[in-house]
């Protein structure tokens, strides 16, 4: 007889403990800076949306925990609390069907200091942030999927039939996870947002007036009009060059390696489809003939 | 590449960023930044990894059982497979999930085809899983579909190692039933291997006595017989010879048709096994000859050794693994099974860069070609009508003319058509536009109507056309078809269909046939194979030896009015004293023949709802009923009529049809072997 397959380890595995640990210590940490800028209580808004949505496992939670900071940017804007903010979102939106008493607007938000600019309670919210998401969508892909969900093998409705594999499941074993994942999470993370902050801080120094004075006057003298660009846009502009340039010779050198490690196959084809597309209006048409006359005589020509 | 969740946090990125750079929130923009630099980051990881480190996937496979490795399997056993994925370079992929293509015809009994892990140079990924071959073939190992993602899951990329391995799968040991005794109980018999033939030779019992006759040997008189009759008697010894047994496989197209491991050559083959062993289980000597309805493709000549049966099943598996192929395919069903196979396991060669179809393509070059390829009902209505128009428009043009250029058309036209105010143009601007119209305006009118208006509105014949360059460029560099071979798949309809089958064929990917040409005709009914048959009968009587027996394993239910080439066969092999046995193979699922003929058969009751045979009121159940019953029909006349032909020349025909028919047909074989059993 042969041997029966050995089955795998059904112990937990600590992996995914870990991953949680790591995204409340994150969220935790997130709720710090904005302590800092007088939110008060409502600093722990991010964390507690975070740590419901982690508890519950739901898929959305790292673009909730996205959508609750956006909150409180929009809310300090309006002067309301997010609550509020909600609120009045719900009321606007419910008015051509009920009509409610509009709440009255709330200063609670005089203290609150977001626009203020601190490098360093940034650097720490952008790394916290980042050491959060890349735990949960880690945490995700241990426990839920890691893998997009095929939708045609999600409720299969016949047994797996002989002679073809079952859909492999789209999540990560727990016991591949290792401990040192999360030390090199937060030293990308605290990398990542250093790179991040120092950029912002060399984008802030570049404005439009100065940058832009030879095109300006330029334009002045040569159009007789004046060339008005924001610092916002100019900074804009200036990062999707960056980006931009970036990708493209990213994207070239990668696309310059894939082409150094095609196989014969691949080269042969690439090579193939050139000639195709070089010579196809003479070959469709002797082929086309070729093709027709095989049809109507019935032989090879 | 980019899953949803990665598209999401992108867009949250951006919307964070243009918020907080133009509402002064330096927290935002840093955090947008750190997303936007973390998605960079992880996305040319995984490009470089993709274009780089997949290249160095390996895969290794390893079959065994009990005594270790194997390279042939045999059906109805378990064998273990073991497959390691490995990474050659230096680079390591943080998370691959991983599943071997396990070949049709294979049942995995135990373990698992998926894995998944990090796969770094050194640490290989590996798989164990128990398999089953159901039925004599042959399997194709293709390789095993990997999938790689960052740990976070935000981007995701397909591939498929290859690592193609063919084995055989030999067809399943006979049971001990089947099996004769090889031992010898009783000295009345003789020894195994050895038959006897009631003809004068040099065996050991006594056949006869006749009148001495100058030059027999003086030890073989009966001494007290030639007393007792005052004339000199001799004894005559039966012969003491070996049984030849040939097998006759018909290989034909007509029986490949059918689900795998299901067709009359499956089972065939199965019968075929069977027999040999037990022939070479009572050292009789077998040989092999497989025919189609070209010509003998292989033939083994008798023999009782170890090695021969070997060769033999080898050469059985080989001929179950065989697929039905026209030269006449419909391409449309065949592309669609190739390009979901292809896309399955070669999807690097599919890849746009390398093979890209041009987004005009469907509607400059719509293929196939409008008058190359038969189209279907409500195609050929649509190109119908507007060549209809067309012509129509022509057609009324001429008229025009015709009726301006008469003298009296002044008599045709309306006179209010006369008044000032209608300008008739002149004759001659009316005849080049007639003529600029014929040659120039209605060829367009009907290419563009007719082939480019379908190719944009129909998405179903943009994505054919795709799927057709795709495979065309694939096949045409898979088979070597030259520079012009990509074009010439593409628009040659039978050409790409011989190729589908190929490239099918090649991966033991089961497909529908083509069962009918565009005139209707049956396409496998294989009729001369009769011929190849009886001439393959008629040289192995030429090369025989005394008592040989000859097995037809052939489907002659088809070939009713063909037959009598093979009926002089075997009137000569019967006139040299051999013995002939046909074993018909029978269609899976339909009842197998009794031994009653049809005409004896109980009176059909007609259907319930159509009692005048009208088809149209029958439900489609009753229908599929009617037609099973009445193809059931068929094949028992078709038998019983075969039967009552080869009756004539006292040679049994034996149904093929059950489990039961091996050991019917080891009886029939042990009967036909003469003496053995008879005292």
């Amino acid at each position: 007889m042969i041997d029966e397959v050995e089955p795998l380890d059904e112990t937990p595995a600590a992996g995914p403990r870990l991953y949680l640990l790591l995204c409340l210590t994150a969220l935790m940490i997130a709720a710090l800076p904005l302590l800092a800028r007088g939110l008060g209580l409502w600093a722990f808004f991010p964390l507690g949306v975070g740590a419901g949505a982690l508890f519950l496992r739901w898929r959305v939670g790292p673009f909730l925990v996205l959508l609750s900071v956006l909150a409180l940017i929009v809310a300090e804007r309006n002067q309301m609390t997010p609550l509020e903010l909600l609120t009045n979102v719900l009321i606007m939106l419910s008015r051509p069907f009920v009509r409610l008493r509009r709440p009255l607007p709330s200063f609670t938000t005089q203290n609150w200091r977001l626009q203020e600019a601190n490098a360093m309670l940034d650097l720490v919210f952008g790394s916290a942030m980042l050491a959060y998401l890349i735990g949960v969508f880690r945490y995700l892909g241990v426990t839920l999927n890691i893998l997009p969900i095929d939708r045609r093998n999600r409720t299969p409705k016949e047994p797996t039939t002989p002679g073809t594999p079952p859909p492999p499941e789209p999540r990560r074993s727990p016991h591949l996870i290792r401990g040192s994942e999360t030390v090199i999470v937060l030293a990308l993370a605290c990398a990542l947002s250093l790179l991040c902050v120092l950029l912002w801080e060399w984008l802030q120094e570049r404005k439009a007036r100065y940058d832009l004075i030879t095109l300006s006057e330029l334009s002045q003298s040569q159009l007789g009009m004046r060339m008005e660009v924001s610092d916002e846009s100019w900074q804009l502009l200036l990062l999707l060059w960056g980006v931009g340039l970036g990708l493209i010779a990213v994207t070239g050198v990668l696309a310059y390696l894939g082409q150094l490690r095609m196989t014969k196959d691949e080269a042969g084809l690439y090579l193939q489809d050139e000639l195709w597309r070089q010579t196809r209006r003479e070959q469709s048409r002797i082929n086309r003939w070729l093709a027709w006359a095989r049809k109507k005589f019935g032989k090879v020509v | 590449m980019l899953t949803a969740r990665a598209w999401w946090l992108l867009f949250l990125a951006v919307v964070m960023l243009l918020v907080g750079l133009y509402g002064g929130y330096s927290l935002l923009v840093v955090l947008g930044l750190t997303l936007l630099a973390w998605v960079s980051y992880e996305g040319i990881l995984f490009v470089f990894r993709v274009r780089w480190v997949v290249r160095d996937l390996q895969l290794e496979r390893h079959l065994r059982d009990e005594q270790g490795r194997v390279t042939t399997l045999w059906s109805g056993r378990s064998f273990h497979v073991e497959t390691t994925l490995a990474l050659r370079g230096v680079f390591p992929l943080p998370y691959v999930t991983w599943s071997e293509m396990v070949p049709f015809g294979i049942e995995v009994s135990a373990g698992s085809v998926n894995g998944d892990g990090s796969l770094a140079p050194k640490e290989p990924l590996k798989l164990t899983y128990t398999v089953i071959p159901r039925g004599a073939g042959q399997v194709r190992f293709e390789g095993a579909k990997v999938v790689i993602t960052d740990l976070q899951g935000l981007f995701c990329h397909t591939t498929f190692v290859r690592q193609p391995t063919t084995l055989r799968v030999l067809p399943a040991l006979i049971q001990a039933e089947a099996q004769t005794a090889t031992t010898k109980r009783y000295n009345l018999l003789p020894p195994p291997g050895i038959n006897r033939l009631p003809r004068p030779g040099s065996g050991s019992e006594l056949l006869d006595l006749r009148d001495y006759m100058p030059g027999d040997p003086p030890k073989t008189i009966a001494w007290k017989v030639s007393a007792r009759r005052d004339k000199l008697i001799t004894k005559e010894y039966e012969s003491e010879v070996p049984v030849r047994c040939t097998l006759f496989l018909d290989t034909a197209q007509s029986v490949r048709l059918g689900a795998r491991g299901m067709t009359p050559l499956a089972r065939l083959v199965e019968i075929a096994a069977a027999t040999a062993q037990a022939n070479m289980g009572i050292r009789d000597l077998t040989g092999l000859c497989l025919f189609d309805e070209t010509r003998v493709t292989k033939l083994l000549r008798p023999a009782r050794t170890r090695r021969q049966l070997i060769q033999i099943l080898n050469t059985l598996a080989d001929a179950a693994a065989l697929v039905p192929s026209v030269e006449t395919a419909q391409g449309e069903p065949l592309l669609l099974a190739a390009y979901a196979f292809a896309r399955e396991v070669y999807p690097d060669l599919l890849r746009a860069p390398v093979n890209r179809v041009p987004w005009w393509l469907p509607i400059v070059s719509p293929t196939p070609g409008p008058w190359v390829t038969k189209v279907g009902r409500g195609e050929d209505t649509y190109r119908v009508i507007f060549l209809v128009l067309g012509t129509l428009v022509y057609l009324l043009g001429w008229a025009g003319v015709l009726v301006l250029t008469s003298q009296s058309y002044q008599e045709v036209i309306p006179e209010e058509w006369f008044n000032e105010e209608i300008d008739i143009p002149p004759l001659e601007f009316l005849i080049g536009a007639e003529l600029l119209w014929g040659c120039i305006f209605y060829p367009v009118w009907v290419s563009i109507i007719r082939d480019v208006l379908p190719a944009i509105v129909s998405t179903r014949r943009r994505r054919f056309t795709r799927y057709r360059k795709q495979l065309a460029a694939v096949l045409s560099r898979r088979y070597d078809l030259g520079p012009g071979g990509l074009e010439l798949l593409f628009q040659d309809d039978d050409r790409l269909g011989v190729y589908l089958q190929r490239f099918l064929e090649e991966h033991q990917i089961p497909f529908t046939p083509t069962l009918y040409d565009a005139k209707g005709q049956y396409l496998f009914r294989s009729a001369q194979k009769v011929e190849v048959l009886a001439g393959a009968l008629l040289r192995a009587v030429g090369k025989g030896h005394d008592n040989e027996l000859f097995v037809l394993l052939v489907d002659l239910l088809d070939v009713q009015d063909d037959l009598a080439p093979l009926l002089r066969a075997v009137k000569v092999a019967l006139g040299r004293h051999h013995q002939v046995l046909v074993v018909c193979p029978w269609p899976h699922g339909v009842e197998p023949p009794g031994d009653k003929p049809p005409s004896e058969y109980p009176p059909e009751a007609p259907p319930a709802r159509a009692p005048a045979l009208n088809l149209t009121a029958l439900k489609a159940r009753e229908l599929r009923r009617f037609i099973r019953r009445q193809l059931t029909r068929r094949y028992h006349e078709s038998f019983h009529q075969l039967r009552r032909t080869f009756a004539r020349l006292h040679v049994p025909v034996v149904c093929a049809a059950s489990d039961e028919s091996v050991h019917l047909l080891l009886e029939r074989l042990d009967r036909l072997r003469g003496m053995r059993k008879r005292r």
